[in-house]
């Protein structure tokens, strides 16, 4: 009898994404510090980091900065960055196998949108893009193969510039791809 | 109108006439020859929990009269319902320390504040603001809405305290030092206690207490968060004239679940008659798997960490000459 594909790792790959991620530390002091000098600042600690992200449906999404969601449904009070980690778009490839895009959002103020990189004034949202490349381009995050950043593994693979408010919030928005292919049990190990 | 002409009266002032409060609106009596001032009927009370104690805090304060922006808001996928209405409320201690995106729950109606005029100083010496015009727009119900009692967010902020000691007996005259953990949604945390005794003995605010009642006498020492005496615990002592000997392994703190890459250290230890012992505890574990935790142990202290998710809890079960304890740990994802 043919397998069909469960999908029974896809609830797992946010937070396998958001894991990979805090271990990236400058990744982290762009989200935590809205300075121009934030990577000069210290180091997260590990709790630092995980207080960040929105998990335990807090009503004050507004305290956090990382998110596994689309929506961030409470006002915004200051110059906070944020990043909302989200499942974008599936596509069967066929019965056994999807691709799956997650899109990265991330938003920070638009007077904090620079930062100093390598001794150089550089924007915030390159910055982070650079970073998110580097932890999250080839990871494997469950499923088949890697999370990527292909046009070949899907057409929606790409980042544009413009997200935010058109005023106090401006941000970068980045979508990558990885492949699923559950045709027996799956977990988050 | 006040017949003495020298009397205080400042805007935010409240006024208590018969079961209804009434918020001074505007005073006019730089305008008139005598001393007038205009006041509106609170027709809500605004409720909500302090976070840092888990208190209810109650507010007289006034909705104004029109609900504003009802139409429904219909974007994409989904129908809410629309409205804005403007709450009044004094500007005092408690208020000032509200924030954009609080919650609150009028007649089973959630209300988001959005917007705020906190800058009608009543003078340019101490800036103080005695009145507060909080934007407020309608907001869905959540799961942890407390409706019934109009209390939003209100079971997102469970305060419990746990006197670490059980009831015993002593002895007249004897000293001892009772010890407390605060929880905040099952993790501990640090917060000022208070502690209260009957005429039978006497705490000090570290819990140090002394029983100074006759034989049969019940002691009952008390200890609850500062700014929250709803959330309390209370241990008896009876006062004897002998006692046998009381045992008692103590957790401290006990855990019931510890996060993937956080550590957890606590200490176990034997209580004869309440006095702490040196005698060392053992330990077996059983239940979750032992990928997913490493547990040591130095002297008393003992040291967990969490390796990662296991739908089997972990239980530790301590022992130490005839007594033993179990604790079960929940072994949760990073976050």
């Amino acid at each position: 009898m043919a397998l069909y594909n469960q999908f029974t790792s896809l609830p797992f790959i946010p937070y396998k994404i958001v894991m990979a991620l805090i271990e990236n530390d400058n990744l982290c002091k762009l989200l935590y510090y809205n300075t121009y000098d934030c990577l000069d600042k210290p180091n997260l600690t590990y709790e630092q980091k995980i207080e960040m992200i929105w998990s335990q449906n807090d009503n004050r999404m507004d305290k956090y900065n990382i998110f596994l969601t689309n929506t961030m449904s409470n006002e915004m009070t200051d110059a906070k960055c944020m990043l909302q980690c989200y499942r974008y778009d599936t596509k069967p490839d066929n019965y056994v196998i999807s691709t799956l895009c997650y899109r990265f959002d991330f938003l920070f103020g638009s007077t904090t949108a620079m930062v100093e990189y390598g001794g150089y004034p550089c924007n915030r949202g390159d910055v982070f893009e650079m970073e998110l490349m580097k932890s999250l381009n080839g990871k494997d995050v469950a499923g088949i193969g890697y999370l990527q950043y292909n046009r070949m593994l899907s057409r929606l693979c790409g980042s544009n510039v413009g997200i935010g408010n058109n005023s106090t919030f401006t941000g970068v928005s980045i979508v990558m791809a990885t492949q699923i292919g559950d045709v027996d049990n799956g977990n988050c190990s | 109108m006040f017949q003495d002409m020298n009397r205080v009266i400042t805007r935010g002032k409240k006024y208590k006439f018969d079961v209804n409060t009434w918020l001074t609106y505007e005073e006019t009596n730089e305008e008139e020859p005598y001393c007038e001032i205009l006041v509106r009927r609170c027709n809500n009370i605004a409720k909500w929990v302090d976070t840092e104690t888990g208190a209810i805090i109650e507010e007289p304060c006034i909705l104004d009269y029109t609900l504003s922006a009802t139409n429904p808001k219909k974007d994409k996928d989904v129908i809410v319902s629309g409205g804005s209405v403007t709450l009044i409320i004094q500007g005092n201690e408690q208020t000032h320390k509200l924030e954009p995106n609080q919650r609150f729950i009028f007649n089973k109606k959630p209300y988001k504040y959005v917007a705020i005029n906190n800058y009608m100083q009543n003078d340019y010496v101490t800036n103080e603001v005695p009145l507060l015009f909080l934007d407020c727009d309608l907001d869905v119900i959540q799961p942890d809405d407390d409706i019934q009692n109009n209390i939003a967010n209100r079971h997102s902020y469970n305060y419990g305290i746990n006197i670490i000691q059980d009831n015993t007996e002593q002895f007249n005259g004897f000293k001892g030092k009772l010890d407390v953990e605060v929880k905040f949604n099952d993790n501990i945390v640090d917060r000022n206690v208070v502690w209260e005794s009957n005429q039978f003995a006497t705490v000090s605010q570290n819990g140090e207490y002394t029983l100074i009642g006759n034989v049969g006498d019940i002691a009952q020492i008390k200890a609850y968060i500062e700014g929250n005496p709803s959330v309390y615990d209370i241990v008896d002592i009876t006062i004897v004239n002998a006692i046998l000997d009381e045992y008692d392994l103590v957790i401290e703190p006990i855990y019931t679940k510890i996060y993937q890459n956080k550590i957890n250290t606590f200490a176990v230890t034997l209580y004869k008659n309440n006095v702490a012992q040196t005698d060392v505890v053992t330990y077996t574990t059983s239940g979750a798997d032992k990928s997913k935790y490493t547990l040591t142990q130095n002297g008393n202290e003992f040291t967990l960490v969490g390796l990662g998710y296991s739908n089997i809890p972990l239980t530790i079960i301590f022992t130490s000459g005839t007594q033993t304890k179990s604790i079960n740990i929940q072994l949760k994802s990073a976050f």
